[in-house]
């Protein structure tokens, strides 16, 4: 049977040393390389032509995600296992989006790595249970805004920015505004500029429609 | 008035020549008299003459008489020619009264002799009539005699005759050398006087065209002028006077062109009001440096100049205000300014203002540039050390992380599986693991607390949306945070800057607002990223702020400082139970 090549890139020693000792019982794998940083872990994909690439995302030079980027520009056969200590959600989508097959955190037992090289390797992806748990609260936490934006108006605007828009529609001038508020001029003038800028309108009239059409007050 | 004593003041001149005219003009009445006496006294005479001949020719007449009555009558009697002889007498006393010539008085007195003669013979020889025989003889006698006598009288009237006509002619041209002399001397003073006014005239003509001139002079711009005068009369004092009020006319017009030289000079602005502010005159600071001109000023009011209207309180007794302002030149030049203004005081009343602006430009440009040195450094303090807590961070994820990952490896690959049987041993490597896992969470944590690498990685939207995910997500406040416009990330230090600023903002309300709601904005516009932080909190009086909570005045300090560091905006409005609001502005390049 054919062993499944595995590069290495990580730019600490003691971390690719585990690997190496936790992989060392498994024989259908063998490490054919380790790259310390971005740079090298890009020759070293083109070189040795790895089946399985294992990559963290900090890294000197190029960061993995980019690194994960660039191979998926012209390779889309290689498997790419994250395996870092980041568990942010954006880390892990940005990775994700790139183009890895799986992502598991260094922290992981090697019962869970053999697993992730398994699976990848057989052409699935995975993700440990709490990679899955945070993409899930990711796309949960997602949703959940979405569904606010379109339940109220679609631009969400302050308690502030609509008494403004109220007085703006009433024809009141700046000062007024200022005066009715008991704040000063300036603020009013902050205001109403980030209020047109946010509804993207360029005219008092544009705005007053917004206003009306959106039943944030009536003539 | 003053008096002068004058040598040869116009006064006595004129008084002399008049006095002169007036002595001729006697002097010509006194010689027409003199002539007119003569001409009556001549006058007088000839009517003496002419009495004398008239008397004379009486005598004649009456000697004719006697004759025609002897001679011619055929018999004269006696008495009559006594009577006849009478009247001769008669007339002969007549005329010797009247006869004042001497020389006639001596041929009057032969005639009285000879008509005595005539008489006696009579009267002696004659009884009766002559025309007897024998007074024949006496007949030629007589006739002789009256013949005579005849001869005598016709001399006398001839004489007298003589007399008249030389008086006459004497009389006649008396009367025309008088009259020639009179008219001639008239003519002569006449004609003197017009000579001597017309020189009189002429020569103060002179001289007040001399003082015309020099005024004339003066008026066209020759302001050394003086005026000469040969002679020591009041149109010298005139001139003199003209001479002394031209010096002190230059020596006050002379001071005040100095004084005004010193006004135009003076680089600070000064503007002359009067009592209601309104312009009256600038310096020359003025229309350089603000491009009005004077008739475009004038009489306006001073605010037109100034940003900010002046408010003016009387604070001592003359410098009645003291600023700093901003004048606005013609074009909208903007330039900053200390002001004075004194108050113009006439008999204790105020007329005007004297507003002195000193440009105080550069003096804000070394400030400016001194802030910027400030702000500089303090982007470069914070700079440093958020580098130095990204370093550390790095080295506590990274370096301590990898650390605690590797000894966990360890753990995994050398004891894991041989003490797989035994129970007790799997329980306790399985803490360990535990326990290391929670020292990587925890080593996360720190670093995380020291700086969101997110930041660094995925920009502010990113770090702030989890710095509320993880910190504040159940801490009882909604939190909304949005942004706008926002795809493109913008300068890291603003971002580092900003994410510090909500960091800081953050704590702030969830520790003091008691608040239900807060919102985050992050707007970008054109030029500058805009960031708004409100909250329906009980809010705060921003003026006691220092005061009341020295915690957070710390915190909204450092919150304007990394705002004023990148040159931006820092509103911050609130009161007593009316929330907190901060608005943000930072420019971008």
């Amino acid at each position: 049977m054919q062993k499944i090549k595995i590069l290495l890139a990580d730019d600490h020693f003691i971390i690719t040393d585990g690997i190496i000792a936790m992989l060392s019982q498994h024989k259908e794998y063998v490490i054919v390389g380790e790259a310390r940083d971005g740079e090298e872990t890009l020759t070293k994909v083109k070189e040795l032509a790895p089946d399985i690439l294992i990559v963290d995302i900090s890294m000197p030079k190029i960061n993995g995600i980019d690194v994960v980027k660039k191979i998926r520009e012209k390779d889309s056969t290689i498997k790419i296992l994250a395996l870092t200590q980041h568990d942010k959600s954006e880390y892990i989508m940005q990775m994700l989006k790139a183009g890895a097959d799986g992502y598991l955190l260094k922290n992981s037992n090697k019962d869970e790595l053999i697993t992730a090289l398994k699976a990848i390797s057989e052409g699935n992806k995975y993700f440990g249970k709490k990679i899955s748990d945070i993409i899930l609260n990711n796309y949960v936490s997602q949703s959940d805004f979405k569904d606010e934006k379109s339940d109220k108006t679609e631009i969400l605007l302050t308690k502030r920015e609509i008494e403004i828009i109220k007085l703006i529609v009433k024809d009141k001038s700046n000062q007024e505004i200022a005066d009715n508020l008991n704040i000063s001029l300036r603020t009013v003038e902050t205001h109403r500029r980030n209020i047109m800028q946010k509804l993207n309108v360029k005219t008092v009239v544009a705005l007053v429609r917004y206003a009306l059409n959106n039943n944030i007050t009536s003539l | 008035m003053k008096k002068y004593n004058l040598k040869n003041s116009i006064s006595s001149r004129l008084f002399k020549g008049v006095f002169v005219i007036i002595i001729v003009n006697i002097l010509i009445v006194t010689a027409s008299l003199v002539i007119n006496y003569i001409l009556k006294n001549r006058s007088d005479k000839i009517v003496i003459e002419y009495h004398e001949l008239d008397a004379v020719h009486e005598l004649k007449h009456s000697l004719n008489l006697f004759k025609i009555s002897i001679l011619e009558s055929e018999s004269p009697t006696k008495s009559e020619m006594v009577t006849y002889l009478n009247n001769i007498n008669n007339n002969i006393t007549a005329c010797n009264l009247i006869i004042t010539n001497n020389h006639n008085k001596n041929i009057l007195s032969d005639f009285i002799i000879d008509i005595n003669k005539l008489s006696e013979n009579i009267s002696n020889n004659i009884i009766d009539t002559l025309n007897n025989e024998k007074y024949l003889y006496y007949k030629d006698l007589y006739n002789s005699i009256i013949h005579n006598a005849e001869v005598h009288l016709d001399t006398i009237i001839e004489e007298t005759k003589e007399e008249i006509n030389q008086h006459v002619d004497f009389f006649s041209k008396s009367y025309i050398r008088s009259n020639i002399t009179v008219i001639l001397l008239a003519t002569l003073l006449i004609f003197a006087s017009y000579i001597w006014g017309l020189g009189f005239i002429r020569k103060i003509f002179t001289e007040i065209k001399i003082l015309l001139i020099g005024t004339e002079k003066y008026i066209e711009g020759e302001h050394t002028i003086r005026i000469e005068t040969k002679y020591d009369d009041e149109l010298n004092v005139l001139a003199k006077s003209f001479n002394k009020m031209i010096e002190t006319i230059n020596t006050t017009t002379i001071s005040r062109d100095y004084f005004d030289n010193i006004f135009q000079s003076i680089f600070d602005f000064i503007i002359v009001t009067d009592k209601n502010f309104n312009i009256l005159s600038i310096n020359a600071a003025v229309k350089n440096n603000l491009s009005y001109n004077l008739e475009e000023l004038s009489e306006k009011n001073i605010n037109l100049l100034f940003e900010k209207e002046l408010n003016i309180t009387i604070k001592a007794q003359n410098i009645v205000y003291n600023s700093e302002q901003t004048l606005i030149s013609k074009n909208k030049n903007k330039i900053p300014v200390i002001i004075s203004i004194s108050a113009i005081k006439t008999n204790d009343t105020t007329t005007g203002y004297v507003v002195i602006a000193h440009d105080i430009s550069e003096k804000l440009d070394n400030e400016n540039k001194l802030n910027n040195i400030r702000r500089e450094n303090l982007i470069a303090l914070n700079e440093a050390q958020e580098e130095e807590r990204l370093r550390i961070a790095k080295e506590i994820h990274d370096g301590l992380g990898q650390i605690l990952t590797a000894i966990h490896y360890t753990i995994e690959n050398k004891f894991k599986e041989k003490y797989q049987n035994d129970i007790e041993y799997k329980e306790n490597i399985y803490n360990l693991q535990t326990q290391i896992d929670n020292a990587i969470v925890e080593s996360k944590n720190i670093a995380h607390d020291l700086i969101p690498i997110l930041l660094k990685d995925f920009g502010l939207s990113v770090a702030v949306k989890n710095l509320i995910e993880y910190n504040y997500k159940n801490c009882g406040i909604k939190i909304n945070f949005a942004t706008f416009y926002y795809e493109k990330r913008v300068d890291e230090k603003i971002e580092k800057a900003l994410y510090r600023i909500i960091q800081e903002a953050l704590s702030n309300i969830i520790k003091h607002s008691k608040a239900q709601n807060a919102n985050i904005q992050i707007i970008k516009l054109d030029d500058l990223i805009s960031l708004t932080i409100d909250d329906d909190g009980i809010g705060f009086n921003p003026e006691t702020i220092s005061n009341e909570t020295k915690y957070r005045g710390i915190g909204l300090f450092s919150m304007k400082e990394r705002v004023y560091a990148f040159n931006g905006v820092f509103q911050l409005n609130s009161d007593k139970n009316k929330g907190t609001e901060i608005l943000i502005d930072i420019p971008i390049k």
